[in-house]
């Protein structure tokens, strides 16, 4: 299990899958590109919902689910709870919170569940990654993120999320991740796959569609329907009262003010990049403009 | 993110990601983990981050959070650096400064 660390998978896969590591995390980045308020339209390529059968209307019922919370959608016999989703987008919070970078809202993360359930459902059954294997993962993410376990424990209860939930979501993840790796192996082309088991899959969002407008979706358009992003995000109907709102503002971000001494031109640069290999700026500037971005370690 | 890395690729550039950290740092505290899609480099002796001043901003050893969209000629055209540790440019900012 150790290789899935060392495992790179090419970027062609991640952006299809969506899928990400830490349910969630995916792109947390500095950018906060994903975090509905910020999201920004595609011009030439409209952002369909999860696929058209997914598209029930606004009114449709969110059915109960045999917990007794209310189920946000169904892939198959597969269903997400709203305490689910809402557990999952309060870890992705956390996690975030330790990587320094911005959380994924409940639409996205609900866009990744979906998305991690095909794959699961459309692989055949792997053997499950191991409690150490888990506990692996959970590790090097704490050392890496100079998170001590006591620590990571009382923020995730800060926000009614027990360890447990993260073991369960590290499980799945490693067991996407293996699955996912085994699809690339095979040679499987990522967007088309997974386009054609959302088309097979038996899909229900039982949420305001515009809600999920800015969800990820790197499948081609094909014949989705466009569906105007919203600006804001309207805590769900149905949310259970006492469960923490996962929601976290971003700071308003000022007009860029240029500093004076930021550079007019760019110096070259040659780094090793994560991953294997290196990356030279002026090399890679002849395949097009480059948008450069400096995170801030954390830790 | 990914939705909007491929909305950069459309419009023809492409993310690169930088962190004052060693490359063992990067793969398992930053890209792994958070599984971006693109690029990330590692800068562990802060050469790269002084060489655009956005080291040490803060005064703890690493890079101010910040963006330079950098056209093929090296120029750079829009720069933004971050005043806090989560001060960055939204999307539609930086989408609509692109080449």
């Amino acid at each position: 299990m150790k290789r899935l660390f060392a495992n790179v998978t090419s970027s062609r896969i991640w952006i299809a899958l969506g899928a990400s590591l830490l349910v969630v995390a995916a792109l947390l980045f500095v950018l906060a590109f994903l975090l509905p308020g910020s999201a920004a339209p595609e011009p030439e390529s409209p952002t369909p919902t999860v696929q058209p059968t997914t598209a029930v209307p606004p009114t449709a019922t969110p059915l109960p689910s045999p917990t007794g919370s209310t189920l946000v959608a169904r892939v198959n016999d597969y269903t997400i709870s709203q305490d689910y989703l809402k557990r999952a987008t309060a870890l992705n919070q956390v996690l975030s919170d330790f990587a320094g970078q911005e959380s994924l809202g409940e639409s996205e993360t609900l866009q990744r569940l979906i998305k991690q359930e095909l794959v699961l459902q459309g692989t055949p059954a792997k053997d499950s990654p191991s409690e150490e294997d888990v506990e692996d993962y959970i590790d090097r993410m704490k050392e890496a993120w100079g998170v001590d376990e006591e620590r990571m424990v009382s923020e995730l209860a800060a926000v009614s999320v027990e360890r447990a939930f993260l073991e369960e979501t590290i499980h799945r993840l490693l067991a996407v991740q293996a699955a996912v790796d085994a699809l690339d192996a095979e040679g499987a082309d990522l967007n088309t796959w997974l386009a054609e088991q959302e088309q097979d899959a038996d899909i229900e969002v039982f949420q305001d569609v515009s809600e999920l407008s800015t969800a990820t979706s790197a499948e081609p358009a094909s014949s989705a329907t466009p569906v105007p992003p919203t600006p804001t995000r309207e805590p769900s109907a149905g949310a259970t009262p006492n469960t923490p709102t996962p929601t976290r503002m971003r700071p308003p971000t000022a007009t860029p003010a240029p500093r004076p001494d930021v550079p007019e031109v760019a110096p070259d640069f040659t780094l090793n990049q994560s991953g294997g290999g290196s990356l030279t700026l002026s090399e890679q500037l002849k395949e097009g403009p480059v948008v450069l971005v400096f995170f801030q370690r954390c830790g | 993110m990914q939705n909007n890395y491929k909305a950069f690729q459309d419009a023809g550039v492409e993310l690169v990601a930088l962190a004052v950290a060693e490359l063992s740092y990067v793969d398992t505290g930053v890209r792994e983990p958070l599984n971006l899609a693109y690029p990330v480099l590692a800068d562990p002796d802060h050469e790269v981050a002084e060489a655009f001043n956005v080291y040490d901003v803060f005064e703890d050893g690493l890079a101010a959070p910040s963006v330079f969209v950098i056209d093929t000629d090296r120029t750079v055209l829009w720069s933004y650096v971050g005043q806090g540790p989560n001060d960055r440019p939204s999307a539609d900012t930086l989408l609509s400064n692109l080449p």
